[in-house]
């Protein structure tokens, strides 16, 4: 691994003046599950340099926070833990579908080490991108290399192009499903942003997959308390029982009464180059009496758009039933 | 069995006497017992030493420069900047390495590059990041040359020609004739035919490759990951030029091998390389990444299958052509022909019948045995497509099976087996896994399907093998072998065959292992699963040899006359009379010895002439499957197997158990995934590389011992360690066809893959 600096920030502010004095060689370090591993495998191109200097975030105190307010909702902060989040009491209980997001993330090691900042801002797993030999148009090369490659596992069946990542986060639909703000702190000013915003495909910006500037970083996640009746599921399919990213995912919240679905928001996985949100199917769901064809009309909306690449249409066929599934689990009373 | 006949010639015993043909394991005291395997303790608290742990005073790290290109000359390397970073002490090139001849193909490094992964350079340094950071400045520029990586590719007119003699390893199949399969398949009823492929399995193995090496005036010394010490130094010693007597391998515990750790690599010849050069000791392990090259693996396989059958479900033909993918080089390329194997040409009775099987030459890693090579790829195919033959016909799977039993050996002259309880097997696996009946799934969309197969797996030929026995003068006794531990236990077997044969107990029995310059040439190597088959019987002898020289020393202390020490037995520790009227305990015997210590040597007697012998089993497997999603999960396998007597149920259970994972894992989820234009892999880390993972294996995973006496050698036992993976994948996939309808015959069978036949199915472009 190439060496590097470490120096410990002491609150948000002061990352923020360290990214910004270090401007284009330095990263904030959360867990370093994502960070380290690139850094190890040297991948580096045109457009990503490996950094110089680290700043740490884990310094930073009571980032790691997990607090809820009744009526308010829940914060993370940036620096909690994964697993924290998946063991938490009220989580499980008033926002399940992020715990179970949560217990879905990698492997319990890994889970003790990620932080909620670290997984949303988590670099995707394409394998040509994550292949130090090949110089991929996301690290600034001429060629995506899945586009006529292998692409049957973390590819984009939505919104591809000109690069074919998928976001390879678990926490991300479920958190967008639950409409959570995120909130960014620079060296001199702080803003708070629609989670959904925070991520962008890669059209808007081929090499980094959300709007956080150079000196910005993850403060806070924010999560609304969810209206009453309001309920959620989150499901993922994957190659092994355990440590293996999302194939395809479905996060599905929604409120109901008397079987019928108010309002919902509806987040795929492992499908799009960011946590795709399914604003056709949200509205094929809406006011409608929750069962099976319902959930499968659902479903097919969602997908409606999929342009599968040469391998990996399967995934369509994938996320529609795990979407008809979170429907009809989250419908469930 | 009862009344098998062991032949004299296998229980030949010291000054012309004869040992005892050990009975069922009941009878005995210390073989057939679940003894706690030697070193686990140490394994678990992690005080046991591997060659990772090794430091040395003065140690220098070294670090592999490998090629990111599938077939290259070398057309310019600059090391300045390297030779330059602080903390560097040697760079090696195919410049400046001395002349050795490592492989077929010339020296270690060369100026040319067959495929991703072959090494380029290599760099000594103070420090492992010194090391890892100089390779990294190692400027290489690359003249392509053209380069193909898929077998089939290579097979086709006009494609890069790698070898002399074509694509195809010796520019023809091996080819195995008997009767005539036109003829055979004419008289069918039913002909049927079908494609399989299976894909490449790696060894991954916890512990990475890699030594530590010091060259200096005493010679090589080696600390090394390996399977065996004597199969390293003997070829260190001959590519080197070395002495024998000035090489030695020192290696007590591995973290795993499964063949890939059976010889020199280029990984022992550039630390040598380094520590000569350097004059320090050199340490050099291999990143994961390069693991994956450096390992070498299984090869991926293409095979089809054609069979007529009469409709009683005789089987009249077979043929059975196999296409394997092998690397650019001789070295391995045996390993691509294999997969139309024991499995094919012995395990069913098969009047005519033909194999064709092609390793063919791509710009790809090499091969190397990965645990049941040949005959794992051969019947992951085969017993798939036995049970669809089944099916054609309309008999049960495992009925099938049993009307086209094999009795005799039908590729070796018809030959009778030193023990086949494959009968055995089926009927115990069944009756213990409730074969035919199927339980309800756990939820509307899942589906439950039970499914079997066969194994098969080559047994030993004669070889030659040696042990000692030494009884220390307080009375403990310690086996002397020229063994790496594998891991798989049979450094406790030994003490247990010894313990049985000298009539002590296990506990006052202790073993010397791991060291080639202080232990006898047991084995080359741990490989085959031989170990046990092949050593055991040496064992035994040496016991038997320092229990004759005890019974004589106690005989002169007792007044016996030595003519009459057969008279003479001895039991936990204390040699009497039959008549029990004169005693002494083997400790005393001992201590009156004194410095003089009884030592006991032994050798193997060959195997008897006109036997065959090969290893069998059946496997039966549960699964349930969530077709919808790809899911599958394994919830129960029962394993039987006849390797002959069971010496150590306890290790035998965890081999089985073992083994039927790793088989599961290549058939469920492990597989290389390459890039077939560059020739790079894709998911060369233990993440993406698809192991199972605690979540996936099975709750139950039974293992059943038909308690088969073997008549091949003197303990009665025919090996283990490989077979248990062999039938693991036809039987899950003949679960998941029992399950959902659907025949996945590409390994493994990951979700999009049944998503993909699920789809295909119910848009009618696919039949079963
Ligand atoms: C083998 C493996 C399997 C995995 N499987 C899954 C999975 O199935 N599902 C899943 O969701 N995740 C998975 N992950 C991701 C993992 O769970 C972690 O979320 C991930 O490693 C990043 O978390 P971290 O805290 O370690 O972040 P780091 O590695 O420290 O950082 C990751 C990136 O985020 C940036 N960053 C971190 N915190 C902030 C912040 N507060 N503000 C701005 N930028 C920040 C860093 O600069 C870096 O670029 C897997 C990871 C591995 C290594």
């Amino acid at each position: 691994m190439k060496s590097f600096q470490l120096i410990d920030a002491r609150s948000p502010q002061e990352a923020a003046s360290l990214l910004n004095k270090y401007k284009g060689k330095a990263q904030p370090l959360a867990g370093g599950g994502d960070l380290l591993y690139l850094m190890k495998d040297r991948i580096e191109g045109r457009q990503i340099q490996m950094p110089d200097v680290l700043v740490n975030l884990e310094s930073i105190p009571k980032l790691d926070s997990i607090s809820y307010e009744k009526g308010k909702g829940l914060k993370l902060g940036a620096m909690a833990l994964v697993s924290d989040v998946e063991a938490n009491k009220t989580i499980r209980e008033r926002f399940p579908i992020l715990a179970q997001a949560a217990a879905e993330v990698a492997s319990p090691q890994l889970r003790n080490m990620g932080t909620v900042g670290g997984n949303l801002c988590q670099k995707p797993r394409c394998w040509y991108y994550r292949n130090a030999h090949l110089p991929c148009l996301k690290k600034g090369g001429s060629t995506c290399y899945a586009l006529e490659g292998d692409n049957r596992y973390y590819h984009a069946i939505l919104e591809g192009g000109p690069c074919y990542i998928v976001h390879p986060s678990d926490l991300a639909p479920a958190l967008i499903a639950l409409n959570s703000q995120v909130a960014l702190v620079g060296p001199k000013q702080s803003r708070t942003i629609p989670l959904e915003s925070f991520f962008v495909n890669t059209k808007q910006n081929l090499y980094q997959e959300n709007v956080l500037k150079p000196d910005e970083i993850v403060q806070e996640v924010s999560v609304p308390e969810p209206k009453e009746g309001s309920r959620g599921f989150y499901l993922k399919s994957r190659i092994r029982k355990s440590w293996d990213f999302a194939l395809a995912s479905a996060a599905v919240q929604m409120e109901i009464a008397g079987g019928v679905c108010r309002d919902c928001r509806i987040v795929l996985g492992g499908v799009a180059p960011l946590p795709y949100r399914a604003k056709d199917a949200e509205t094929a769901l809406k006011g409608k009496k929750i069962n099976e064809q319902v959930a499968l009309k659902v479903a097919e909306e969602a997908l409606k758009a999929a342009q599968p690449m040469s391998m990996n249409a399967y995934k369509v066929d994938l996320a529609k039933t795990l979407l008809k599934r979170a429907v009809l689990q989250a419908g469930k009373v | 069995m009862a009344n098998v006949k062991i032949p004299d010639s296998v229980l030949v015993g010291p000054e012309g006497t004869k040992l005892k043909a050990w009975g069922s394991s009941k009878e005995l005291s210390a073989v057939g017992k679940p003894r706690p395997k030697i070193g686990a303790q140490e394994k678990v608290t992690g005080s046991a030493i591997y060659a990772y742990d090794v430091q040395l005073p003065r140690m220098l790290y070294a670090a592999v420069l490998s090629s990111d290109r599938a077939h290259a000359r070398i057309a310019a390397l600059d090391t300045r900047k390297a030779e330059a970073l602080p903390g560097v002490r040697a760079v090696l090139t195919y410049k400046n390495i001395e002349p050795v001849k490592w492989e077929q193909e010339g020296n270690i490094l060369r100026d040319t590059v067959g495929y991703v992964g072959e090494p380029v350079a290599a760099v000594a340094a103070e420090t492992e990041e010194i090391a890892y950071d100089a390779i990294h400045l190692i400027a290489v520029k690359y003249d392509p040359l053209p380069s193909v990586i898929e077998p089939l590719d290579a097979m086709k007119p006009g494609a890069p020609q790698l070898q002399k003699a074509g694509n195809v390893w010796q520019g023809k199949p091996v080819i195995y004739k008997r009767g005539d399969v036109e003829k055979g398949l004419k008289e069918a009823d039913i002909v049927y035919e079908q494609t399989y492929t299976t894909s490449v399995q790696h060894h991954t193995t916890m512990e990475l490759h890699g030594c530590v090496v010091q060259w200096d005036r005493d010679g090589l010394t080696v600390w090394d990951s390996a399977q065996g010490v004597n199969q390293v130094r003997d070829q260190l010693a001959s590519r080197f030029n070395l002495p024998v007597n000035k090489v030695r391998v020192i290696c007590k515990y591995v973290g795993g091998g499964f063949g890939s750790k059976n010889s020199a690599k280029h990984y022992h010849g550039l630390a040598a390389l380094l520590s000569k050069r350097t004059g320090r000791p050199v340490k050099l392990f291999n990143t994961r990444e390069d693991e994956f090259p450096v390992s070498r693996h299984r090869p991926k396989t293409i095979q089809t299958l054609k069979a007529g059958v009469k409709k009683d479900g005789t089987l009249v033909a077979l043929y059975h052509k196999a296409i394997g993918q092998c690397g650019p080089y001789l070295d391995g390329a045996a390993l691509g022909a294999r997969a139309t194997g024991d499995g094919t040409k012995s395990l069913y009775l098969c009047p005519n019948l033909m194999t064709e099987a092609y390793s063919v030459h791509t710009n790809t890693p090499l091969l190397a045995p990965t645990r049941g090579p040949g005959d794992t790829e051969n019947l992951f195919a085969l017993e798939q497509f036995i049970d669809e033959l089944a099916e054609k016909v309309g008999i049960n799977p495992l009925e099938f099976r049993k009307k086209n039993y094999a009795e005799v050996d039908q590729p070796h002259d018809n030959h009778h087996y030193s023990s086949k309880g494959l009968d055995r097997c089926y009927d115990m696996a069944a009756k213990a896994f409730g074969w035919g009946q199927k339980a309800k799934a756990s939820a509307p969309h899942k589906k439950r399907g039970i499914g079997m197969s066969s194994l098969i797996w080559h047994g030993n030929r004669t070889e030659k093998s040696q042990a000692g026995v030494i009884i220390q003068p307080d009375g403990t006794a310690e086996v002397v072998a020229g063994i790496a531990s594998l891991g798989v236990g049979a450094e406790t077997i030994f003490t247990q065959i010894a313990a049985e044969e000298l009539g002590m107990k296990m506990e006052s029995v202790g073993i010397r292992w791991g060291d080639s310059s202080s232990t006898p040439y047991t084995i080359n190597t741990s490989s085959g699963s031989r170990t046990t088959a092949i050593a055991g019987p040496a064992v035994r002898a040496a016991a038997a040899d320092a229990r004759h020289k005890l019974l004589k020393a106690a005989a002169r202390l007792l007044g016996i006359k030595p003519t009459e020490i057969a008279t003479l037995s001895i039991k936990d520790g204390v040699i009497s009379t039959g008549d029990q009227s004169k005693k002494i305990s083997v400790a005393e015997v001992a201590r009156k010895q004194g410095r003089e210590l009884i030592i006991g040597t032994g050798h193997r007697p060959p195997n008897p002439e006109d036997m065959a012998i090969e290893i069998f089993g059946a496997q039966f497997v549960e699964v349930e499957v969530d077709e919808q999603i790809g899911e599958v999960k394994v919830l129960r396998a029962v394993t039987a197997i006849d390797c002959g007597r069971w010496i150590n149920p306890l290790l035998a259970e965890s081999q089985i158990q073992g083994g039927f994972i790793q088989g599961m894992g290549m058939a469920l989820s492990e597989e290389r995934i390459m890039d077939s234009r560059n020739g790079i892999q894709l998911n060369a880390n233990l993440h993406e590389y698809g192991m199972p993972t605690s979540l996936d294996v099975p709750d139950t995973n039974l293992a059943l011992d038909p308690e088969v006496i073997d008549a091949s050698n003197n303990i009665n036992a025919k090996g283990l360690g490989e077979p248990p993976l062999v039938g693991a994948g036809a039987a899950i996939a003949n679960a998941i066809y029992n399950a959902t309808d659907i025949r996945v015959r590409d390994y493994p069978i990951t979700p999009n893959r049944i998503v993909q036949a699920l789809k295909e199915r119910s848009s009618g472009t696919r039949q079963g």
